[in-house]
C-alpha cells in the first residue's frame, strides 16, 4: 500500500511539474498529459504491487468489514480517466493551467483518504478535501458566496468528523450517547457530500472555469460518498445505527428537493441539480448496509462521472441528448439500473423510503427527458467545430463519454467488477 | 476542587479566550490559548507526553500566525449567518454563542463518557472546545482563522481521545493536532492567508 501511495502521489507530482511548463501547455500536451493523468491510476490498479492489488474487495451487507484497497484504487482510477475525459471534450474551454495546482492540492489528499485505515486519519483527510478546494477556489474566483460556501462545508465536516469518531471510540462505554455521535457525523458527512440544509457541491462549482470547477465532482463527491461508506463500516455498531438513520433521512431529502428543481428548474440549474440529487440517492443507498445500496451508488457514481462530459455547451446535439437521458435514467439507460438497485435496498427499510425514492427516481427522469428535448433544439456553442486534430480528439472523446454514460448502467454486472473489482 | 476539575475550568477558559479573541493578535492568541487549555486536560490520561504533544504544535501554529499572519481585508464578516453578521459584527455573535454553547456543552457533558476519568468536568470542556472550534470556523473571515477553528476541533478530538483511551492513543491525537496545526502554519504564510 505504501508504494502504491508514494506512486500515486508521485505520479501527481510529476504530472504536475510538467504540466506547469509553458511549453507544455498546448492543446496536444495537454491531452498526453491527461491521459498520462488517467493512465497512473490504471497502473495502481493493476501495477506489481502484490496481490492485494488484484484481489477483488471484500464486501458484505450489513455494515462489516469493507476492504476499499480496490474499490478505492478503481474509484480513483475512475475519476481521473472520466476528468481526463471531460477535460479532453471541452479543451477549447480553457486550458490545463489550473489543472496541476489543482493535482498538487487534492489528488494526494484524496488518495490518502481513500487509503486511510484509521478513523481519524480519515476524518482529517475528508476535512483537508474541502478545504483545500475551497482555498482554490477562493484564489480563483476571489471573495464570494463560493468560497464561503466551501469553507463552510469543510469546516462543519471537520468539526463534526473529529468530534464524531472521538466520541465514537467511548460509545461501548456506556455513557455516551450513539444519537450524538450520529448527529455529529451525519451533519458532517452532509456538509461533505452536500446533502441538503448544505449547498451540493456542482451548486457551488457552478460559474467556475474548467479544471477548477470539476474539482468537486472528480474529488468531493466521489471521496466522500466513498469516505461515508468506509466511516460507516468502521463504526461501532451502536453508533452507526442513528448515523444510518439519519443519512437516509437526509439522503432521501436532498434526492426528493433536487430532483424536483432539477425537474422543474432551467437548463443551467438542472445539471447540478441531477447530481446533488444523485448524491443523496447514493448516500440513501449506502445507509442501508445492503449489498444493493452499494453495488448502485457504485454504479451511480461511473454515470455521474461520465455524464457532465456530454453536456457541455459545445457538445453536438446528439451527444447532448445521450447525456441527458443517462443522467435522467430512461429505463434501461444510463443511471437507471444504478437507481433501481438502490430502491432494492431501501425498500427493505420501510414503505415511505421506498416511494420518496420512487419519487425522486420519476423527477430526475422528467429533468433528464427535459433536458434531452431542450437539448435537440439548442445548436452547439460556436457552430460547426474545425477540422483540427484537436477538435477531431474532442469530438471523438465526447461521442466515447456519450455512449460510456449511456451503457453503464445495463453493463453494470462487466463495468462494477473491471472497475471496482468488486464481484456482482 | 480536584485537579481534573481546576485543569478543566482552565481549559474552559481557553475555550472562550479562544472563541473571543479577535483582532490583529486574535488568531495567535486563541491557538496558545487552545494549545495550553487542551493540553491540561490531555495530560489527566496522558501525562506530560500528552501535554507536549497537544500543546506543541499549537504553540508552533500560534507563533507562526503571529510572525506570518495577517487578518485579511474586508471580510465577508460571518460564513455561516452573514445577515446577522452585518447587524451585530463576529465578536457579539461569538459572545452570544459563546453563553449557548456553555449550556449546550453542560448538557453533553451528561451523555458522554470519556472513560479513564471519572468526573464529567473534562468531558465538558472538551465538549466546549468542540463548539468553539465550530463558532470560530463558521464565523471566520479569513483562512487563518478557519484553520485556527479546525485547530480547537483536532485538540479536543486529541484531548478527549487521550482522556477515553489514554497513552494507547498518543500517537493519533499527535496526527490530528499536528495536521491542524501545520494547516495553521500553511495559511499563516503570507499570502495565503489572506483569502478574502
Amino acid at each position: 500500500m505504501t508504494a502504491r501511495l508514494l506512486a500515486g502521489c508521485g505520479g501527481a507530482a510529476v504530472l504536475a511539474v510538467l504540466w506547469g511548463r509553458p511549453r507544455l501547455r498546448s492543446p496536444r500536451a495537454a491531452a498526453i498529459a491527461l491521459a498520462a493523468a488517467g493512465g497512473w491510476p490504471i497502473v495502481l490498479m493493476f501495477g506489481p504491487w502484490g496481490h492485494a492489488g488484484l484481489s477483488p474487495a471484500r464486501l458484505s451487507t450489513g455494515l462489516g468489514t469493507l476492504a476499499l484497497s480496490r474499490v478505492g484504487a478503481g474509484l480513483l482510477a475512475l475519476t481521473a480517466v472520466a476528468g481526463a475525459l471531460r477535460h479532453l471534450s471541452r479543451r477549447d474551454a480553457q486550458g490545463p493551467r489550473s489543472a496541476p495546482i489543482v493535482a498538487v492540492l487534492v489528488a494526494p489528499i484524496a488518495v490518502l483518504a481513500l487509503s486511510a485505515r484509521g478513523l481519524v486519519p480519515l476524518a482529517l483527510l475528508l476535512t483537508l478535501l474541502p478545504l483545500a478546494v475551497a482555498v482554490r477556489w477562493g484564489r480563483v474566483a476571489g471573495p464570494g458566496t463560493l468560497r464561503a460556501g466551501a469553507v463552510r462545508s469543510g469546516a462543519i465536516t471537520g468539526v463534526g468528523l473529529l468530534a464524531g469518531v472521538a466520541l465514537a471510540s467511548t460509545v461501548g462505554l456506556g455513557r455516551t450517547a450513539p444519537p450524538v455521535v450520529g448527529i455529529c457525523l451525519a451533519l458532517a458527512l452532509a456538509a461533505a457530500v452536500g446533502l441538503v440544509p448544505f449547498t451540493p457541491w456542482g451548486v457551488l462549482a457552478s460559474g467556475l472555469p474548467g479544471a477548477d470547477a470539476d474539482l468537486a465532482l472528480t474529488w468531493c463527491i466521489p471521496v466522500g460518498v466513498l469516505g461515508s461508506a468506509i466511516l460507516l463500516a468502521g463504526l461501532p455498531g451502536e453508533a452507526a445505527a442513528p448515523l444510518q438513520v439519519l443519512l437516509l433521512g437526509l439522503g432521501l431529502a436532498t434526492a426528493v428537493v433536487w430532483a424536483a428543481i432539477a425537474a422543474a428548474g432551467s437548463d443551467p440549474v438542472r445539471a447540478a441539480a441531477v447530481q446533488a440529487a444523485d448524491v443523496g440517492l447514493m448516500v440513501a443507498g449506502l445507509s442501508t448496509g445492503r449489498l444493493d445500496g452499494l453495488l448502485g451508488t457504485l454504479l451511480l457514481l461511473v454515470v455521474t462521472l461520465l455524464v457532465p462530459a456530454t453536456l457541455t455547451a459545445r457538445a453536438p446535439a446528439a451527444v447532448r441528448v445521450a447525456g441527458w437521458l443517462a443522467a435522467g435514467g430512461l429505463p434501461p439507460l444510463g443511471a437507471f439500473p444504478a437507481r433501481l438497485l438502490i430502491l432494492a435496498a431501501v425498500s427493505t427499510v420501510a414503505f415511505t423510503p421506498t416511494a420518496l425514492v420512487t419519487l425522486a427516481m420519476g423527477g430526475l427522469l422528467l429533468a433528464g427527458v427535459r433536458g434531452a428535448l431542450r437539448g435537440l433544439r439548442t445548436p452547439p456553442e460556436g457552430g460547426e467545430e474545425a477540422s483540427s486534430s484537436a477538435h477531431r480528439l474532442a469530438g471523438v472523446s465526447r461521442w466515447l463519454v456519450a455512449a460510456a454514460a449511456l451503457g453503464a448502467g445495463p453493463l453494470g454486472p462487466l463495468v462494477i467488477p473491471l472497475v471496482y473489482g468488486v464481484h456482482w | 476542587m480536584t485537579t481534573p476539575g481546576w485543569l478543566a475550568l482552565a481549559a474552559t477558559c481557553a475555550g472562550l479566550v479562544a472563541l473571543l479573541a479577535d483582532g490583529r493578535r486574535g488568531a495567535a492568541v486563541a491557538a496558545a490559548a487552545l494549545g495550553l487549555g487542551g493540553g491540561g486536560i490531555a495530560s489527566l490520561a496522558g501525562g506530560p507526553g500528552a501535554f507536549l504533544v497537544v500543546s506543541v504544535p499549537s504553540g508552533l501554529a500560534a507563533v507562526a500566525i503571529a510572525v506570518g499572519g495577517r487578518p485579511g481585508p474586508g471580510g465577508t464578516g460571518a460564513l455561516l449567518v452573514p445577515a446577522l453578521a452585518e447587524l451585530f459584527g463576529a465578536r457579539a455573535l461569538r459572545v452570544a454563542g459563546g453563553v449557548i454553547a456553555l449550556l449546550a456543552a453542560r448538557w453533553l457533558a451528561g451523555h458522554l463518557a470519556a472513560g479513564l476519568v471519572a468526573t464529567p468536568a473534562p468531558v465538558f470542556s472538551c465538549a466546549f472546545l468542540w463548539e468553539v472550534a465550530l463558532m470560530r470556523a463558521g464565523l471566520a473571515r479569513t483562512a487563518v482563522e478557519t484553520a485556527v477553528g479546525l485547530l480547537a476541533a483536532a485538540v479536543a478530538t486529541s484531548a478527549f481521545l487521550l482522556l477515553g483511551g489514554g497513552t494507547e492513543k498518543l500517537a493519533v491525537a499527535a496526527l490530528a493536532v499536528a495536521v491542524a496545526a501545520a494547516g495553521c502554519i500553511l495559511v499563516a504564510i503570507p499570502g495565503w492567508g489572506r483569502v478574502r
